[in-house]
């Protein structure tokens, strides 16, 4: 199997104003001295994993909500990788930033310090809605933040959207996505609200106060969605992903095409040397492992060929060209002699309308986005 | 004699999860006989399928050495019971081998219904009873209120009830001085004629059947002829001993003693629990009271699964049968399932234990329909059917009447409940014969309901509404004349025999209507639309459709934490495994137990 060369880097902040009713990351509210002695801890982190991977191309901040660390925070972080790793000249360099935590300084700070893309959790455009999502920041921040943003040098922002918001209709859908369209980002992702377990509204939903979406209007939205972003220029180039050409996410497409990349700080994701690695999730354990010079996992599972196989197959067919052959097993005879147990029913598939297959590879139709879990697991 | 008074023949009473294992544990541990760090957990529960849900089934029996503040050393019978409504008269066995009980109530939670049920079968015995407050090193504990729940809701002293906590070895040993104070020694004459309590038995494939007994009378040795009195046949003793755990031989086994005795028995079947041991040449005038035969209650399809091997479940039903005297099977066949059992059970947990053993111990993949009673179908001609399979129920047009088994189910329950009882009891067709205050606010609450309404999931019923308070007992009475029909369940229009039942009338529309929703939610998303019907004879009384459509996909793979993702389409491909074809319909296997389930908004 092919992988591409190049890593990612991926860091964890774990902190957030306030945690959203929908959230089941590893994110809670903190103060300033938890911040940096967590920065200090991740900079210990950092440098015992320095050489990991021998180049990278990306780093991402994810969150919780990375912009409430101070530029000289993220400068200082990104400083320590940049000793550790050797990142490639113009490398993408993303920060999560939310809505109402940003300042003109901060977002010139960010700027300096080297970030040069901001993904920004927007979730929708109508105030009422967002107070229900228990957002921190008013349809009217968006649109302030993004202007600031874009005053401050930024030219490639995300814009997350969040749809099938309990209480919403096909058109309050498009509403939204219509006004994050307005603000003409490089690149929007919109996604189905997923109901975690943990989350407020996961309680309300047990308890009979919550009421999901029907998965025919959930549907709705989503395909109509596609067609308005198309129709706006943006490219679908990942089940949730859409991107103005050129402007696709190179660091989450890591995830999708089996490159390594390596996950710092609290409970983050690795996968380097085909060994994916979960870092520990409980703060206290993850700072005393530190403290102790040891790698902070919590689980390592050596992949076997099988493994990276299924995975390259399963995280591939969640963008738009899906899988080649040729990526996996070098040819189409190879492939469907390793997954032969799966070629009657992606036939059935493929009548059905849901899965493409060509002598090239294999790749979703938009109608099986919706059932795609079903057709991958075919090949786990 | 003086060696009775050294002996003490006892059970733990206990509710699910009130600690009774970690109990037994702990005293085992304490009488020394198994090092800590050999222990188990929980070392009584032996089979994994108890060990998972806290359920003790088969019966575990110890003999614990304790030497006691007075210097003198006590044998301890440790006799363990079974944990469910299902097993109640081999609970009422084991109680009867001894003569006394601890019972263990939670110091968190107070009395519940298990408990009760079961401390009312010792006090049916005559058994001295140790009331002990468990969980005293949580910071939850209330003994106080604990202790008047025992004397306001049981009715015994509990004044002096050890405080102990079986996880950390709290007040064992002030509970083991108490035991041996508050426990009476055995009686029994070892020179009169024997008398020995079978209370379980289990196969051995070297020993053949091991018979676990308590002596009342005289004493029994290896080359003995010895008679099991209800079913009269003879056998030559080829070992006794003690369970230590483990067997250990010994000499002989003689009144007041416990412990096991083989005599080359082919079948558990033929030393049934509750059947009296005696001499073959000298027996003991009459039997010890209190034996009933095995008698299944509920019977059940067993099929194998796509891809299993039909002779694989009949092996595996063999051997099971072989150790496990009430669990019946023969062959049968169904069109939507091909070649399988009809199995008969005691009740509904020793349907699920059996099911699952098949699937666990024997690594088998079986499907299982609904469970049925048995009918007797009085045909126009004026002959008899009886019916454990309600596919065969012959054509109505050809019936003169049907009659269904009755029970009569006896419920304990605190004064608070009776109300919401009545109204559960009432719905399941049943007839209030008797209600008596037993204390002031415990009451008993005969009736005759039909045993259909009482396997499904009247246990569950009863608990949910009662917060677990009330208890359960229930017997065969007779068969009774009934308006009951058929219901069919179509999937896309073709008749799944499988899921075919019998019941009343008037209830016909609501349990079609019930089973259809419960299948939709079950049935996955099809590449077209699934019809479910349900349907008395030709005429369809409920519909739900599964849709063409249904959303299965992760929207958002955040921050590349694949591994979760693959554990879930791992999990839903494990799923997808168990499907069953029918027609070009899938259904998940646990449909067949799913549409069964407890469900409180009926």
């Amino acid at each position: 199997m092919t992988t591409p060369n190049k890593a990612g880097i991926y860091i964890h902040i774990p902190f957030c104003v306030k945690k959203c009713n929908y959230c089941a990351f590893l994110s809670g509210p903190a103060g300033p001295e938890v911040r940096q002695e967590y920065v200090n801890h991740l900079i210990e982190e950092i440098r015992l994993r320095s050489r990991e991977v021998p180049e990278a191309d990306t780093i991402y901040f994810g969150g919780g909500t990375p912009s409430l660390l101070t530029p000289e925070q993220i400068g200082h972080i990104l400083e320590e990788v940049r000793k550790a790793f050797r990142i490639t000249e113009g490398a993408e360099v993303t920060l999560e930033a939310n809505p109402g935590t940003l300042t003109e300084e901060s977002l010139a700070g960010y700027g300096n310090v080297g970030i040069n893309r901001l993904s920004m959790g927007v979730q929708s455009m109508d105030d009422r809605r967002l107070r229900y999502l228990g957002r921190i920041h008013t349809a009217e921040e968006v649109r302030r933040d993004v202007k600031m943003a874009r005053e401050a040098g930024f030219h490639n922002i995300n814009l997350d959207l969040i749809f099938a918001i309990p209480g919403t209709d096909v058109s309050d859908a498009m509403e939204d996505l219509e006004a994050i369209a307005a603000l003409e980002p490089e690149h929007i992702s919109f996604y189905s609200l997923q109901l975690e377990e943990g989350t407020s509204f996961f309680r309300d939903f047990e308890a009979g106060k919550l009421r999901e979406v029907p998965d025919e209007t959930d549907r709705k939205m989503y395909h109509r969605g596609i067609q308005v972003l198309r129709e706006k220029g943006y490219r679908h180039y990942e089940i949730s992903n859409f991107a103005r050409p050129g402007y696709e996410s190179r660091h989450n497409s890591k995830y999708w095409n089996m490159a390594e990349y390596v996950g710092l700080g609290l409970g983050a994701s690795s996968y380097t040397g085909h060994r994916r690695m979960v870092n520990e999730t409980d703060l206290k354990a993850y700072s005393e492992m530190l403290d102790r010079g040891e790698l902070a996992f919590m689980e390592v599972h050596e992949n076997s060929e099988g493994d990276d196989m299924s995975e390259a197959v399963f995280t591939g067919l969640r963008r738009e060209e899906g899988v080649r052959y040729r990526d996996i097993l070098g040819s189409e005879e190879a492939f469907w002699e390793y997954f032969r147990e799966a070629l009657p029913e992606a036939r059935e598939y493929e009548a059905g309308g849901f899965l493409e297959m060509t002598d090239e590879g294999l790749r979703l139709t938009e109608r099986g986005i919706d059932i795609s879990n079903g057709i991958m697991a075919l090949f786990v | 004699m003086d060696y009775l008074k050294n002996i003490r023949n006892f059970s733990i009473i206990a509710h699910i999860d009130h600690g009774k294992s970690t109990l037994a544990d702990r005293l085992i541990e304490k009488t020394g006989l198994v090092q800590s760090r050999d222990m188990k957990e929980q070392y009584l529960d032996n089979m994994d399928i108890e060990r998972e849900r806290g359920i003790t089934i088969k019966l575990q029996t110890t003999r614990l050495h304790y030497k006691a503040g007075d210097g003198e050393e006590y044998i301890l019978n440790l006799i363990d019971t079974p944990g469910h409504v299902d097993f109640n008269y081999e609970v009422s066995r084991s109680l009867a081998a001894c003569d006394g009980a601890v019972l263990v109530v939670d110091a968190t939670q107070g009395v519940e219904a298990q408990t009760l049920g079961n401390v009312y079968l010792a006090l049916d015995e005559d058994l001295e009873i140790l009331p002990v407050l468990n969980k005293m090193d949580l910071d939850s504990a209330r003994p106080d209120e604990a202790k008047e729940e025992i004397e306001d809701i049981i009715g015994i002293d509990a004044e002096d009830a050890p405080l102990i906590s079986a996880k950390t070895g709290m007040g064992i040993d002030d509970m083991l001085e108490k035991l041996v104070q508050v426990i009476p020694p055995p009686q029994g004459d070892p020179n009169g004629r024997l008398k020995g309590l079978i209370f379980d038995s289990y196969y051995d494939s070297y020993k053949g059947v091991v018979i676990y007994t308590r002596i009342f009378d005289g004493s029994v040795k290896k080359g003995d002829f010895i008679q099991l009195m209800n079913t009269g046949k003879s056998y030559e003793v080829t070992e006794v001993g003690y369970c230590i755990p483990g067997m250990v031989p010994s000499k002989e086994l003689k009144a007041g003693e416990v412990g096991y005795v083989c005599a080359s028995i082919k079948r558990v079947a033929d030393a049934r629990v509750g059947d009296t041991i005696t001499h073959t040449d000298k027996p003991t005038d009459k039997p010890l009271k209190g034996y009933k035969k095995a008698q299944s209650m509920v019977y059940c399809g067993v099929y194998p699964a796509e891809g299993e091997k039909y002779e694989n479940i009949k092996d595996a039903l063999e051997k099971l049968q072989v150790n496990d005297a009430a669990f019946q099977f023969e062959p049968e066949n169904s069109a939507a399932l091909g070649f399988g059992y009809r199995c008969g059970f005691l009740g509904l947990l020793h349907m699920d234990v059996i099911v699952e053993r098949l699937e666990r111990e024997f690594g088998l993949d079986v499907i299982t329909t609904l469970p049925s009673v048995i009918y007797k179908v009085i045909m126009a001609d004026g002959t008899e059917r009886m019916i454990q399979n309600p596919t065969n129920l012959p054509d109505p047009a050809e019936i003169s009447r049907i009659e269904e088994p009755i029970v009569k189910a006896e419920i304990m329950t605190p004064k608070d409940y009776v109300g919401s009882i009545m109204t559960l009891c009432q719905s399941r067709r049943g007839n209030m014969t008797h209600m008596e205050y037993l204390t002031e606010t415990r009451v008993l609450l005969t009736y005759d309901i039909p045993l259909n309404e009482v396997i499904y999931d009247f246990f569950d019923a009863l608990k949910s509404r009662t917060r677990g308070y009330a208890s359960l007992d229930y017997e065969f009475q007779e068969y009774r004349p009934a308006k009951l029909v058929k219901l069919d369940i179509l999937l896309n229009k073709e008749v799944i025999d499988a899921f075919s039942s019998i019941v009343p009338e008037e209830e016909a529309y609501a349990k079609g209507r019930n089973i259809c929703a419960k299948l939709k939610k079950i049935i996955p998303m099809h590449q077209f639309e699934v019809p479910i019907q349900a349907a008395v004879g030709r005429k369809i009384i409920a519909r739900e459709t599964v849709r063409a459509y249904r959303k299965d996909v992760i929207a958002k793979c955040y921050g590349g934490d694949i591994s979760r993702k693959k554990k879930l389409l791992e999990k839903q491909k494990e799923g997808k495994k168990r499907m069953r074809q029918f027609g070009t319909v899938e259904v998940p296997q646990e449909a067949f137990t799913e549409v069964l389930k407890f469900d409180d908004t009926e």
